[in-house]
């Protein structure tokens, strides 16, 4: 039986997703990029690998995608994360026109057509503002856990606003908060609304389509999730493990062998 | 064929003093954009053309702010840190308002001379000819102080005729590419383009003939990659020009201030040096910082993407260059409206990791691929 894989080594995270000819997924791994991103991209690899029982000899093609993509041993060829972020957004979600991907360094906004096809797409800046870096240095200065902000902003009681989009003054903004005795709960919150308001003008600038979906890490925080639908006005749905999208549109690519 | 250029590119400064102990001449700094160098070079001078640079920004930040752009900020940090010490003299336009204030600010700043070549606003032909008749008045006097000799008819003709040479070569090689693409690596053609900027034009002519007569024995090369237009102010970062070429895309043709816009220009007629010089800055290549209703970029564009056969158009922002920010979204629509792939992509000079811009362009390619 043939396999294909798509290994998506970011500026936090290296992903590896395996499937099968029929496009199921047999096994996935996240693991930190670290300072290592050609490691990072094998010890992804193989630690799906394991879990799907297979040898390197399974799999018949190999893409890479992320930041890195051009440093992955094992790729035969890569694609941007754009083109895998959509592809990976409309195996899940078929009638998908808007994709969000926030991840570590970078915020993506993509439009998509049919099959999956970008049309146009837009980043942020340089700047970390509005990334996963922005919510990783509020929940140190927070002394908070990464994946126990959503929950905590959910149950928030007072609104608070941060109206910095540069991390750091906005670290400067949420330190003075805290110093001023607020909740952190609140503090949370106001994190969230910043991202997504961020967000949402990258959303805007390449249009709101009817059906929209978040990918990256940063879909795993719920508070931003909700405060973005709200913001954007349509229910954005996240996909059960949206760190592995890149990876798996990377794989998809990988079994349609076009590409570049 | 274009180790020569590539070694005036990496060797700037080298290059001028080289040339200017050789030639005996005071170099003149010509900012962006459209300064003609034949008056430069008819009152002997030594035009050298600064359209920026990659200088990490200091020293700069306390004239100008961060908001402006990156050519204006990394001219003046070179002036400031003490690196354009060859340079004895500067030759602006008034072609846009940071522009402006930047000479403003040299003159307070500098011992160094300056020029201005005003473009006139006004479309009443009189008044536009009484407004010139006298900036070229003061232009031509700031000059021969500058260089203690006089711009004579002579002189003049011939500098005329030295540059509208550069620029007639330098279309046969825009032709070139457009004709055979892939046969010039991005990356050289731009080296080309720009060692121009710092050789004595009598030089480069000779080099750009070379040149010619070497790629007219090649084919077009066969395979095809995708085709695509450039339109910004200032072509570089040049590095980005290697990534075109990894990804084995043929920019065709392009729609910069210091590309096909400066040598789209024909010779300067110098008999009515007023009439001349007018034509000069207004025609044929509509430009965003030069008001010209008579001259409309939309179709121009639309026109220049069909000769040139592109799959798509690439806007490259210099940033934050004002008057390019004004028209750009007007255009990208107007080409959208006519089925014509269109996107931008934010440079800064002094940027020094390409990886967000590879993404950005990688990205672009694969749409215009479908
Ligand atoms: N459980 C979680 N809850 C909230 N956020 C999370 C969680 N897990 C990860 N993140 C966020 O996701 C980010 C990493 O996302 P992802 O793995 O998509 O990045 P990446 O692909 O490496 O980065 P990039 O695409 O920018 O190169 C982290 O910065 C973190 O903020
Ligand atoms: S890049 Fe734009 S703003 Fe800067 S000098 Fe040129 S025209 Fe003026
Ligand atoms: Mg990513």
């Amino acid at each position: 039986m043939s396999y294909y894989a798509g290994i998506d080594v970011g500026s936090l995270t290296a992903e590896a997703v395996l499937i099968d000819k029929d496009r199921n997924i047999a096994a996935y791994a996240i693991l930190p990029t670290g300072n290592n991103s050609q490691k990072a991209g094998t010890d992804a690899f193989r630690t799906a690998l394991g879990q799907a029982g297979l040898a390197e000899a399974d799999v018949s093609r190999v893409f890479s995608t992320g930041y890195s993509r051009a440093r992955v041993l094992q790729a035969e060829d890569s694609k941007t994360e754009i083109a895998c972020h959509a592809k990976g957004a409309f195996y899940f979600f078929p009638h998908v026109g808007t994709i969000i991907d926030i991840g570590g360094q970078d915020s993506k906004a993509i439009l998509v057509g049919k099959e999956g096809r970008v049309i146009n797409f837009a980043m942020n800046d340089k700047c970390a503002a509005g990334t996963g870096r922005f919510l990783e240095v509020m929940a140190g200065a927070l002394d908070v856990p990464l994946d126990k902000m959503d929950d905590l902003a959910l149950g928030s009681k007072e609104e608070l606003t941060i109206s910095s989009t540069c991390t750091v003054f906005a670290e400067s903004e949420v330190v003075s908060l805290i110093s001023q005795g607020k909740a952190p709960a609140d503090i949370c919150l106001a994190v969230s609304r910043a991202i997504a308001r961020r967000t949402a003008g990258l959303v805007t600038r390449v249009g709101v389509a009817d059906s929209l979906v978040m990918t990256g890490g940063v879909a795993k925080n719920r508070a931003v999730v909700k405060i973005l639908s709200k913001d954007v006005g349509h229910l954005i749905k996240v996909p059960k493990e949206p760190q592995i999208i890149g990876a798996l549109g990377a794989a998809l690519f990988a079994r349609e062998e076009n590409g570049r | 064929m274009f180790k020569p250029f590539h070694e005036v590119v990496s060797n700037v400064s080298k290059t001028i003093l080289k040339h200017e102990k050789e030639l005996g001449c005071p170099v003149i700094g010509v900012m962006p954009a459209y300064f003609p160098m034949e008056l430069i070079d008819a009152a002997g001078g030594y035009p050298v053309q600064l359209w920026g640079n990659n200088l990490p920004l200091g020293k700069s930040d306390a004239h100008l702010q961060t908001y402006c752009c990156s050519v204006a900020r990394s001219v003046l940090e070179l002036e400031l840190i003490g690196g354009a010490k060859m340079v004895k003299a500067y030759a602006f336009t008034s072609l846009c308002d940071t522009l402006i204030n930047l000479r403003e600010i040299y003159r307070r700043l500098f011992p160094k001379p300056t020029v201005e070549l005003s473009i006139p606003f006004t479309q009443t032909v009189e008044a536009r000819r009484t407004y010139l008749k006298s900036v070229i008045r003061s232009v031509v006097k700031g000059l021969e102080e500058i260089t203690g000799q006089r711009i004579t008819p002579d002189s003049l003709a011939e500098a005329a005729h030295l540059h509208g040479r550069t620029r007639a070569l330098q279309r046969k090689l825009y032709e070139i590419r457009r004709e055979k693409p892939g046969l010039m690596k991005n990356h050289d053609f731009y080296t080309a383009t720009k060692a121009g900027f710092f050789l004595p034009a009598a030089l480069y002519n000779e080099m750009l003939e070379d040149l010619l007569e070497g790629l007219d024995k090649f084919p077009a090369p066969e395979g095809k990659g995708l085709k695509l237009l450039l339109s910004g102010l200032v072509f570089d970062p040049i590095e980005i020009y290697k990534i075109f070429d990894e990804l084995g895309v043929h920019i065709v043709d392009d729609d910069f201030a210091n590309g096909w816009r400066t040598v789209s220009k024909e010779e300067l007629q110098v008999e009515n040096l007023v009439q001349g010089i007018t034509e000069f800055l207004f025609n044929p290549a509509p430009c965003c910082c030069v008001y010209n209703p008579d001259n409309d970029r939309h179709p121009y564009l639309v026109d220049k993407v069909k000769k040139a056969g592109a799959d798509g158009v690439l806007f490259w922002y210099t940033k934050f260059c004002e008057p390019d920010a004004f028209d750009r979204p007007q255009l990208i629509n107007r080409l959208k409206e006519m089925d014509i792939l269109a996107a931008s992509i934010e440079v800064e000079l002094s940027m020094t990791s390409f990886d967000a811009v590879k993404t950005r362009i990688s990205a672009f390619c694969e749409i215009a691929e479908g």
